[in-house]
């Protein structure tokens, strides 16, 4: 029995190992394990996404008012144990660009790219989140993952509007939109400083060269 | 702008960071308008039950966050009860100007009475102010509440709450936030805890920003 017990853990370690591989070869900077336990989460971060509305507050499904509600969410955690916690690293010149909160303002792409720079940065998140929770389903898991930023603004830009706002089952992108780490009231920023990682927050006004670095992240619970 | 680097509450350089970031805070306040400014202790704010809708408020007057935050999925007061420290500021209000209807938004300096209107747009702009730079001084989940409805400051021309309609963004994102009324809080019970005992004797209008 004690073998057993040993060989699950030895196998589940392995495990998020390869996820944790998964994350780096599709791009994320770094990856870890991390406990279920160690994900913060907590009302005010909902909360702060509605006071005061970002720019996607209401538009996307995955964002608050919609969205899990915090008890959703602590329950979902609650039945896991493990999760692969990842970091895209991306050029705070584009993330801070000054033309960059005024286009997801109005819509509208800027001359320079930055918009588009930035949201390939988000994609590759979603992206990583759905290759590890594609292995973790072929290991015969059943893993949840939550990316960054508001699907909406990444995958559906040019589509006036989210049309799983009213009924989940008609999103355009269901194979990779997922609910941002925020929008599910996980303390992102606690949990990637509690984990050694610098981050930095980056807003509106931040302009290139206000922080050394930008960070994107993604976290799948596996297990 | 420097921005800070968030760093582990356990972090024996948090506490500290935090103390100076909420002297800043009220300086920066008062440097915008802000007649008075004090940092309080939440742990024993007193919450009023939110109701779930104001049925008799007419469309046009309502907005996101008036007369009650459309929040359905979760608690303000669960949320706000998790902070530690605020900033609350006020702003008195002159009675002749405000009876004088006059609508002003200027850069009076501080000190100077404040039409009601004008006052409202003020403290609106102070909370966004106080709000975004604690987030960039690392207390990212700063959230600032301002006086009355928010449609009367940004979208007073509009008929309707663009937000109000499912799908649809708020007209000015990162700019409107709920009363401290609308979240259930007692303006009263706030300014006594800021120390300030003449409430009543002046008109004047408050926010606050809760920073950690």
């Amino acid at each position: 029995m004690q073998e057993t017990i040993k060989r699950v853990k030895h196998e589940k370690n392995a495990v998020l190992r390869e996820l944790c591989d998964i994350a780096r070869e599709g791009g994320a900077e770094d990856a870890l394990v991390i406990q279920a336990d160690d994900v913060i989460i907590d009302p005010r971060v909902r909360l702060r996404c509605m006071i005061a509305p970002c720019y996607y507050s209401g538009v996307c499904s995955n964002c608050p008012p919609h969205g899990y509600s915090i008890k959703e969410v602590r329950s979902k955690v609650s039945k896991y144990e493990k999760a692969v916690f990842f970091k895209v690293a991306a050029d705070q010149r584009y993330i801070s660009a000054p033309d960059v909160a005024h286009c997801l303002e109005s819509d509208v792409f800027d001359d320079e790219g930055a918009v588009i720079r930035v949201g390939a940065y988000y994609i590759l998140v979603y992206q990583i989140v759905a290759l590890i929770e594609q292995r973790a389903r072929q290991l015969n898991y059943d893993p949840i993952g939550f990316a960054a930023g508001d699907c909406k603004a990444v995958f559906c830009f040019y589509h006036p509007a989210c049309r799983a706002i009213k009924d989940k089952s008609k999103c355009r992108h269901p194979d990779l939109s997922r609910p941002a780490m925020e929008a599910a009231g996980m303390d992102v920023f606690a949990m990637a400083a509690n984990v050694g990682w610098e981050i930095y927050p980056l807003g509106s006004s931040s302009r290139p060269g206000d922080a050394p670095r930008a960070s994107l992240l993604g976290l799948v619970l596996v297990f | 702008m420097e921005i800070a680097r968030v760093i582990p509450r356990e972090d024996d350089n948090y506490e500290p960071r935090l103390k100076k970031a909420l002297e800043e805070l009220c300086e920066l306040a008062v440097t915008e308008g802000a007649h008075e400014c004090a940092v309080i202790e939440c742990e024993d704010l007193v919450f009023k039950d939110i109701p779930t809708d104001a049925p008799d408020v007419p469309v046009e007057e309502r907005s996101i966050f008036w007369p009650v935050p459309l929040f359905p999925k979760d608690s303000i007061k669960d949320a706000l009860r998790q902070y530690r420290w605020a900033v609350v500021f006020r702003l008195s209000i002159d009675d002749e100007e405000s009876r004088g209807g006059r609508r002003d938004y200027d850069d009076r300096p501080s000190g100077h009475r404040y039409s009601e209107n004008a006052a409202k747009e003020r403290i609106f702009k102070i909370a966004g102010l106080v709000e975004a730079a604690s987030f960039y001084k690392g207390f990212y989940l700063a959230i600032g509440l301002a006086a009355g409805n928010c449609k009367d400051v940004f979208c007073r021309t509009d008929k309707k709450c663009q937000a109000l309609t499912v799908g649809k963004p708020c007209r000015h994102p990162l700019r409107p936030r709920p009363s401290i009324k609308a979240c259930g809080l007692d303006p009263e019970s706030i300014a006594e805890k800021a120390g300030w005992k003449d409430i009543g004797e002046n008109a004047f209008l408050m926010g606050m920003v809760f920073i950690d």
